[in-house]
């Protein structure tokens, strides 16, 4: 085991900058995450969500079905919570898993890339299934009378997932040792992962302890334009998500970068003032 | 605007209001942080070490 002064680090470059902290006083510094890439996922994006709040709510129909006796029922335009609740759901699993992944790879091969990925995915994360959380409630009140149920395994492991993540996040923004904190956040994040087929799945395992239906995209029981409109949903969430992943783990390197220069820098500084005292005495 | 007076003749509006409304803007301003964060920490390293695709080994490995 060594110590930081002895250790080069591999990305380091000759003699940085002195004045790497001073804002605005390097010439090439870049002024953003973004790049040519980015710029066109967040354009589509943009384009997409556009795209997605025509059909939502004025191509696709509301729900409604007329039963033997001659009554309308269904949830009408509460459905239209569907085309923003499902993919917010399904990309904050993505989230979860790629961060699961990223984390199995940190462990393995030790690797900062894969270790900020697996966080900035997390973040992401959170945010998704915070929305999801969200709306669920909002749309249970129409279609269900309730807000929240807490007798609904769906909705309860929901927000145990949630939980953990945030947990996460709350343990990896605590001040600790960089590559203990990776490991120890990689082992959370690979447990709380676990928890995602649960979620899915709960529906089907526990089907009379939820107010949730069970998939209704796995048995095609939706069609037509509502089919076709959460799937311009998954494509939006799928875009939006890669764009968010993307400058969230360019704000994660930066953040390192900016790190580590200061801790070169602070150790230059006790070692000039060393010698200085040195030749003093 | 069309979207706005869509809106009006649905069923349920208000809820799909407060829905999409809380759900897009949690979202962006999300977006928004990642941003801001993102535009103070770039000016801060030069663009010669913004690079992002490099996988690298922990540096506890290298020792």
């Amino acid at each position: 085991m060594t110590t930081p002064t002895e250790v080069e680090n591999p990305r380091s470059e000759p003699a940085a900058a002195a004045d790497f902290f001073a804002v605005n006083s390097i010439a090439d510094a870049s002024v953003s995450t973004g790049s040519a890439t980015t710029k066109v996922l967040g354009w589509l994006t943009l384009a997409g969500l556009v795209v997605l709040l025509v059909f939502a709510f004025i191509i696709s129909p509301e729900d409604s079905r007329e039963t033997a006796d001659g009554a309308i029922i269904g949830q009408f335009d509460a459905v239209r919570l569907l085309y923003l609740h499902v993919p917010a759901a399904v990309f904050a699993y993505v989230a979860f898993a790629l961060t699961g992944l990223g984390s199995i790879i940190y462990l393995w091969k030790r690797s900062r890339w894969w270790d900020h990925v697996a966080h900035s995915s997390a973040e992401i994360g959170v945010v998704f299934c915070g929305v999801t959380l969200l709306t669920g409630v909002i749309w249970g009140r129409p279609v269900w009378n309730t807000w929240w149920e807490w007798g609904d395994v769906r909705i309860v492991t929901t927000l145990l997932l949630f939980l953990i993540f945030v947990g996460y996040l709350a343990f990896r923004s605590v001040p600790s040792e960089p590559r203990r904190q990776a490991r120890n956040a990689s082992v959370l994040a690979i447990i709380g992962a676990l928890n995602i087929p649960v979620v899915n799945r709960s529906v089907e395992w526990w089907e009379n302890r939820t107010l949730h239906q069970q998939s209704t995209l796995e048995e095609l029981k939706i069609e037509d334009a509502t089919l076709l409109t959460l799937m311009i949903g998954f494509a939006v969430f799928g875009l939006m998500f890669l764009w968010l992943l993307i400058h969230r783990f360019r704000v994660a390197w930066l953040a390192e970068e900016v790190e580590q220069h200061g801790l070169k820098q602070a150790l230059r500084r006790r070692r000039e003032e060393a010698q200085r005292e040195a030749m003093v005495s | 605007m069309t979207l706005l007076l869509a809106l009006f003749a649905l069923t349920h509006a208000g809820y799909l209001a407060a829905g999409w409304s809380i759900g897009l803007l949690a979202i962006g301003a999300y977006a928004l942080s990642v941003l801001v964060r993102g535009r103070a920490l770039s000016k801060r390293v030069p663009l010669s070490r913004q690079r992002w695709m490099n996988s690298l080994p922990d540096e506890d490995e290298q020792s």
